[in-house]
């Protein structure tokens, strides 16, 4: 409706996906913020979602659904995101072309805490090779705890944590000192709400938002990864 | 419609928690919708991306509106999402060995090749029609083959930004013909 040209054509790319992968991470967490940009992108994929119509059918593996059917009412798990975490783990083994920054995120994530099947991480990242902040969860005791890795917030602005539970309205989880860890925090949603939310950072006035919503797009997301076995 | 299977109902009983019915919507649409995600993505990862995807639609089969578009429109964005975000993540996608557009041939047989084609299906191809040839094949290079910006730039031989201006007339005036 009131969307400007470039908004909707941002929402339109998004659809359509020729966005890479920093803008269409941010485009993807604009949508859980911005109900017009969201409702936009929607419109979008209706419309070029008819194109599947033509698309030329394409047999999957026989044991496909069986592997769907095992996964039915069990935790989302966001494979791809964990293979990701994996690759970087090896990458520290290995010792290759990590930052300096990427690699103390790792100490941090996967030698300090000992892993436990509750434990998750999250890496809130604009991209793959820079991450911003690194934040643990304890999804049994419903704890986290944050620290920045390269992140600096500009003069006169403070970075502030978010929790977007699927289907709710971003909920602050505090500003965080970019020097320092905030450990302890408390989270006051359900388990599985905790485990399928998105994490986000926004860039807010000193002190945070005034009013307890995000002041702007999040420049910062990420969803949580099981650390344990 | 032929004996095409009727999707929003069976997303409808799957919202519902019904699993026979979300078996029948598997065995009508995954064919389809494999063929969208393997077009963006190698085999192994297409598979899993297909896997997350119904995963999803069981989980989000209440969302599905049909005041706001097709069955198939609103399962194919789910699956190509997945795939999308697996294909920028993973490297730049390369459309050097991809052919001059996408290849019209089913692989396999489609359960849903007898169903005719929608209405708004003919508008956005008459739309698309309306296009300029080279504008046409980039959206749909873009669609079926999940080509990002820089993809389509080397294979045009443009400047990235162009493209970006190129695209993002070709879906205004898209808009604007299917609002019509």
């Amino acid at each position: 409706m009131s969307l400007s040209i470039e908004d909707d054509g941002l929402a339109a790319e998004f659809a359509l996906g020729t966005l890479d992968a920093d803008e269409r991470a941010a485009a993807d967490a604009r949508r859980r913020v911005d109900p017009a940009f969201d409702a936009a992108v929607a419109g979008w994929e209706s419309r070029l979602g008819l194109l599947a119509e033509a698309s030329p059918a394409r047999s999957p593996p026989d044991d496909l659904f069986a592997r769907i059917e095992a996964r039915l009412g069990t935790p989302n798990v966001v494979p791809l995101l964990a293979k990701r975490l994996a690759r970087w783990r090896m990458l520290a083994l290995s010792g290759g072309a990590l930052s300096g920054a990427l690699a103390a995120a790792l100490a941090f994530l996967l030698i300090a805490r000992a892993p436990s099947p509750h434990q998750f991480v999250a890496i809130l990242q604009k991209s793959a090779d820079a991450p911003a902040f690194a934040m643990t969860v304890d999804v049994d005791r419903l704890e986290f705890s944050v620290r920045p890795v390269a992140a600096e917030a500009p003069k006169g602005k403070s970075y502030e944590l978010w929790i977007i539970a699927p289907d709710a309205a971003p909920k602050s989880l505090g500003v965080i000192d970019a020097a320092a860890r905030t450990d302890g925090g408390r989270l006051t949603y359900d388990r599985a709400q905790v485990r399928a939310a998105t994490y986000a950072v926004t860039l807010e006035p000193p002190g945070g938002s005034p009013d307890g919503k995000p002041s702007g797009a999040p420049v910062f997301v990420g969803k949580l990864i099981p650390v344990g076995p | 419609m032929t004996n095409a299977p009727d999707l929003a109902e069976l997303l409808r009983l799957t919202a519902a928690r019904d699993r026979d019915a979300f078996s029948r919507l598997y065995r009508a649409t995954s064919a389809k919708l494999y063929g969208v995600v393997s077009r963006i993505l190698p085999s192994g990862e297409a598979s899993e991306a297909l896997q997350e995807a119904f995963v999803k639609i069981w989980e989000r089969a209440g969302d599905f509106d049909s005041a706001k578009g097709s069955p198939l429109a609103w399962m194919a964005t789910i699956a190509r999402n997945r795939a999308l975000d697996g294909a920028r993540r993973a490297r730049p996608i390369s459309l050097e060995d991809m052919g001059a557009g996408f290849e019209p041939v089913a692989d396999t047989e489609d359960p849903l090749a007898s169903r005719d084609r929608s209405e708004g299906y003919v508008q956005l191809m008459r739309c698309l029609e309306g296009l300029a040839p080279e504008r046409r094949e980039m959206i749909l290079l873009a669609y079926y083959r999940g080509a990002s910006r820089e993809a389509i730039a080397r294979k045009f031989a443009a400047p990235v930004g162009s493209v970006k201006t190129w695209l993002r007339r070709s879906l205004a005036e898209l808009k604007v013909c299917m609002s019509t």
